[in-house]
């Protein structure tokens, strides 16, 4: 919301303040203000000069010499404009001077004479002709001739003007006016504020039906038709106006309208009265299928859910959103039907949306006008009209509208207040707050009874209040040692799963994995590449883009994304990890939430193997306890040969693996990649700290060396798993130290040899003790592989 | 005897003075203590030593064996520790060369400042809750005082799954959540990932992280937070760290606040750093609205309570010195192994 100070002047005396000061206050009591625009910016080095000689250039034809008066003295200007004759007033950038176009002005020679500044046009003075006159000549800006030279040209043009913008907030739509924020100002600041003038004298009687077919969408239509009415230019006071605040002039009635809107935050229309066949409006649901050329000259297929004003033949507008072509008023308009009408914001909102046309009027409605401000509105325009004799004007206020909602009244405790601030304030002072925000208040026995004035939709409660009296009274005095005690005291703590996830990270960081973030979704065109199902995935409506159109079921396919784009960057060595959420659903399209596993993703390139990898994702996961196990498996993704499902408490948690070579050539990965991913879900909702503290054996493991010849397919865990059940109290652990095939073993067999760690006991173990301890794990071997002792 | 002892001894001292091995050594053991060793060859002349003479010819050789022991002994200890020595040297080793060398990964900036930023809140008393980042429109905007229609649900600004169901625009989900379950007086805060539907360009990415904390109890008040945020941003952003309320809007808390702090490059007066401000806004925060606890099932009248909440990227991107989301993002390597 652009704020004309000089405006906010007419309704609150804010001579004694600066800019910068209104817009701290403003700020500190909820009004942010962006951006304080000096609209003399540009202008400082810029005077009124009179030429006082022209010559002739001696070089160049079209460059003449200039002398001038500009009132510190006299100065010699170079211009090729030809439109200024001898005595003329023109506006003369001096030495040093930074126009509001950009350019900047310095002395120097053209074609070897000494021009010290630049004559000005209006358009390198950021003006068009509804500042000053004359401003869009091609040539200089020809000054008034009564000007004194050495005049700044930001007084002349009346640009010492300072606008605010000003970020108004949602709730608060009633300020998104001059007089909303006159209003804020006056209250912050302690100052008076004058009511608007809202008189006028009718002098006709003439009226104009309306029919309001559904108050839901239009709780008011208020109408005034204004007779003999002189359709012109617009005063200048409103051209200016409406120019500093980046609206362009139209015509008198359109301009008094936006004028209307800017002022007091009432959307109105001008109708030619001519045009409104069978002189009567009809505020109607549209027609499926009805159509309407807009003033932009699009035609606009309409449905049910969009309101039109409607003549008593067709469609005029598409209600607070966009006049047709022929709702407007013309040069040659003689009479005039002003509307000032409410409509649900909500339908407004959703028919600018549906139909992607969008106006002032309607960003105005959609922020939400309340229904009583269409009178202020309208006897407002009224007022503007009459005191510029440009219409005469009807006695009679068509007003169409459903009972108006009673005045509400709100009660707070003065108590109450304080306790929610935690600042101690005086009744009273609350009550003089609150008037001046127009809130009329009493207070009697610590209540404060408030009577809501219409514009105010957002005060309901006593936390509203609240906040009003605590945002104008300061809310940066509350100080930092006035806390109540509160006798609440707590340990603070992660979830569980937090904890986990934390440790997992540093685990993972600290194994030298790099921490990669990718987004929750990801493009289809990723997903299939990764060779994953894209209609697994869930979807989402409204995508930003394709690329961020489903939702992700596992970090995969953005790892190697990521993979290959750190490839491309040279960064060839790479140990990445993500742990992040995915989402998976039992039925697509979803229907309740969806499940969320947080999920651990790995990946290195030929920084390690296979089993470096696994090495990996074991010292991680045993981070917080959790023991993994491996089976060999198959995956769309993987190697044929090198994949294994990664299993937790028996159940399946996720695979790792070397990435298969037709994927690699799907992201242009011309290196080895491994990568492994698990869900989290079932191994981070324990804490690892059930630990137990018992005194280590006595005598040391024994241990002894045996290798064993089998079938190639036998699995080392399998072959693991034999051996320690062999004699379960006797073997405390079993490793494989070597593998070792060769056709000297016979065909498809190989060698593993073990280390088993026997335990003692009491007593040490003899040689004789510990023999049938190995002879039990060779013959389980035997038993299970028909391995043979090698 | 004596001559002849003496004469050992000084043979065995000229020896041990030219040996240059241990081995050397050993041989002259043998010459001289070995079983026909010089001076074992006087012992079995003590058969025919004077049976009153024995004790002191005895004693003479037992000393002259214990001379000669320890001459070599010494010799042979000095010769050990010169060739351990020569022997270490040749195994000598450039300390300088790096073999085997494997690198520490590194944590995201994000998860880093999250870290620091946990140590914080629980160590003010605050616990972790969790909520999902799919979420039901329920938990995400009706019981956070965000009805239909409001202007913040519109189809422009969230990414809907169904009409239902969308991807949470704030961590404000958890408030309900956790009401539910857990009854009053609690402090409590979340973090995750949130999303809207804004256009990208360098500082706006499809999601965005955010933190934030709410306590509910009997007598909070905004004093009550202003305290506590005060605290919590001191710790996190420096010991001079001052904040400053200003009035705001936000539909979950009435009154609301914009929290600012001030710059601490110029100390308020205001830099390039924090645009000529002298303070930039950190937070939004408030009371929470009495209607968003009775919409969970606390009483308004027992019961106040404070929440706030911020985009969490922008402290790691400041902390950091990152010029954009985009390089934040990136997960280039190089960008994240300057996080070790």
């Amino acid at each position: 919301m652009k704020v004309l100070l000089s405006w906010i002047n007419d309704y609150v005396d804010i001579s004694a303040l600066d800019a910068k000061t209104i817009a701290k206050g403003l700020t500190d009591a909820g009004f942010e203000v962006e951006e304080i625009i000096d609209k003399s910016k540009g202008l400082d080095k810029v005077v009124v000069s009179r030429i006082t000689k022209i010559e002739p250039h001696p070089n160049a034809d079209k460059l003449v010499i200039c002398q001038a008066d500009y009132g510190y003295g006299k100065t010699q200007i170079v211009t090729h404009a030809n439109n200024m004759k001898e005595g003329d007033n023109v506006p003369l950038a001096l030495d040093g001077a930074r126009l509001p176009n950009g350019a900047e002005i310095k002395n120097g020679n053209l074609r070897g004479i000494p021009s010290n500044g630049m004559f000005c046009a209006g358009e390198e003075l950021g003006i068009t002709d509804d500042i000053y006159p004359g401003a869009e000549v091609d040539g200089l800006l020809i000054l008034d001739k009564n000007l004194i030279p050495g005049t700044p040209i930001s007084k002349v043009l009346k640009m010492d003007e300072v606008v605010l913008d000003v970020n108004v907030l949602p709730n608060r739509a009633d300020c998104n006016s001059i007089y909303g924020i006159a209003r804020e100002i006056s209250a912050i600041f302690g100052l008076e504020l004058k009511p608007l003038n809202l008189s006028y004298t009718a002098k006709s009687t003439r009226k104009i039906a309306v029919e309001v077919q559904d108050f839901s969408l239009c709780p008011r239509y208020e109408a005034c038709v204004v007779e003999n009415v002189k359709n012109g230019d617009s005063p200048d006071f409103i051209k200016r106006r409406l120019t500093l605040l980046d609206h362009t002039p139209h015509s008198l009635f359109v301009d008094i309208t936006n004028y209307v809107l800017l002022e007091v935050g009432q959307p109105m229309h001008a109708f030619d009265l001519s045009k409104i066949e069978g002189e009567k409006i009809v505020v109607r649901r549209a027609n499926a299928g009805e159509k309407l050329v807009a003033l932009d000259n699009k035609e606009y297929t309409l449905n049910e859910n969009n309101l039109v004003i409607a003549n008593a033949n067709k469609p005029m507008v598409i209600a607070g959103i966009m006049g047709g072509l022929e709702s407007g008023t013309y040069p040659d308009t003689h009479n005039v039907m002003l509307e000032s009408a409410n409509f649900n914001f909500v339908n407004i909102r959703h028919s600018s949306y549906q139909l992607g046309l969008s106006s002032d009027s309607s960003i105005r409605y959609a922020k939400g006008v309340n229904v009583e401000n269409t009178d202020i509105g309208l006897k407002r325009a009224l007022n503007l009209i009459d005191s510029m004799g440009v219409g005469s004007i009807s006695s009679v206020i068509v007003d169409c509208k459903q009972s108006l909602p009673e005045p509400r009244i709100v009660e707070s405790k003065v108590d109450g207040i304080c306790a929610r601030l935690g600042l101690k304030i005086d009744g009273n002072t609350m009550v003089d707050i609150l008037n001046r925000l127009n809130i009329i208040s009493t207070l009697k026995n610590g209540v404060i009874t408030s009577k809501i004035p219409p514009e105010r939709t957002d005060i309901e409660r006593e936390c509203d209040i609240c906040e009003e009296v605590g945002r104008i009274y300061g809310l940066d005095k509350i100080g930092l040692d006035s806390t109540e005690d509160t006798d609440f005291s707590t340990v603070g703590e992660l979830t569980i799963e937090q904890k986990n996830i934390n440790r997992i990270k540093l685990a993972a960081s600290l194994n030298g994995f790099y921490e990669v973030l990718n987004w929750q979704f990801g493009s289809p065109k990723l997903v299939a590449s990764a060779g994953l199902n894209v209609d697994e995935h869930i979807k989402i409506l409204n995508p930003i883009g394709q690329d961020y159109s489903i939702v992700r079921r596992s970090l995969l396919p953005a790892m190697l994304q990521t993979v290959a784009q750190n490839i491309n960057m040279g960064n060839k060595q790479l140990k990445l990890f993500e742990l992040a959420r995915v989402f998976v659903s039992k039925q697509l399209p979803i229907t309740e939430l969806p499940n969320e596993h947080s999920n651990l993703c790995l990946a290195t390139t030929d920084a390690g193997d296979f089993y470096k990898l696994k090495n990996d994702l074991n010292l991680i996961m045993s981070s917080i306890g959790v023991p993994l196990t491996y089976k060999q498996s198959t995956d769309n993704m993987l190697h044929s040969g090198i994949c294994a499902d990664v299993i937790l408490y028996n159940r399946k948690i996720g695979v790792i693996g070397e990435v298969h070579p037709n994927i690699l050539k799907n992201f242009d990965i011309n290196q080895k990649v491994y990568v492994a991913e698990i869900d989290l879900s079932n191994a981070i909702v324990r804490l690892n700290d059930r630990h137990n503290g018992a005194a280590p054996e006595k005598l040391p493991h024994i241990t002894r060396d045996l290798a064993i010849v089998l079938d190639q397919d036998v699995s080392a865990n399998r072959i693991i798993e034999v051996a320690l059940k062999a004699d379960k109290q006797a073997i405390a652990d079993c490793k494989v130290f070597d593998v070792y095939i060769s056709d000297t073993l016979g065909e498809h067999k190989k060698s593993v040899a073990l280390t088993l760690s026997i335990r003692q006991g009491e007593k040490p173990l003899a040689e004789n003790e510990i023999a049938p301890i190995i002879e039990k794990v060779l013959n389980a071997e035997i038993r299970e592989f028909n391995a043979k002792l090698r | 005897m004596q001559q002849k002892i003496d004469e050992i001894l000084n043979y065995v001292k000229g020896k041990m003075a030219e040996v240059k091995t241990s081995a050397d050594c050993q041989a002259v053991r043998v010459e001289v203590l070995g079983k026909s060793g010089k001076l074992t060859e006087l012992f079995k002349l003590m058969k025919d030593v004077p049976a009153e003479q024995k004790g002191a010819v005895g004693q003479l050789l037992n000393g002259a064996k214990q001379a000669a022991e320890s001459i070599i002994a010494e010799k042979e200890t000095s010769l050990a520790a010169a060739e351990l020595q020569q022997k270490l040297m040749s195994e000598k080793i450039d300390v300088t060369l790096d073999l085997n060398a494997e690198e520490i990964g590194a944590l995201h900036p994000v998860t880093l400042d999250f870290m620091r930023m946990c140590d914080i809140l629980t160590g003010m008393g605050f616990s972790q809750i969790d909520g999902p980042e799919i979420e039901l429109d329920k938990y995400n905007f009706e019981l956070v005082n965000v009805p239909k229609d409001h202007p913040s649900r519109d189809m422009q600004d969230s990414l809907y799954i169904t009409n239902d169901i969308l991807l949470r625009t704030q961590t404000s989900n958890t408030q309900p959540r956790a009401m539910e379950k857990i009854k009053p007086p609690f402090k409590v805060f979340s973090f995750g990932r949130v999303f809207r539907k804004d256009d990208l360009d360098a500082t706006h990415t499809p999601a965005f992280h955010q933190l934030e904390g709410i306590y509910i109890d009997k007598k909070v008040s905004l004093a009550t937070l202003k305290h506590d945020l005060s605290l919590i941003l001191k710790k996190y952003l420096g010991d001079a760290t001052k904040i400053k309320f200003r009035a705001s809007y936000f539909p979950f808390t009435e009154p609301s606040v914009e929290v600012d702090a001030e710059c601490n490059v110029c100390k308020g007066k205001g830099c390039a750093a924090c645009n000529g401000n002298g303070q930039y806004e950190i937070l939004g925060a408030g009371m929470i609205h009495p209607h968003v606890l009775e919409l969970n099932g606390i009483d308004p009248n027992e019961f106040s309570g404070y929440a706030f909440g911020f985009g969490f990227d922008r402290f790691p991107k400041i902390r950091y010195k990152i010029p954009n989301a985009k390089v934040m993002f990136s997960n280039d390597v190089r960008f994240i192994k300057q996080f070790k």
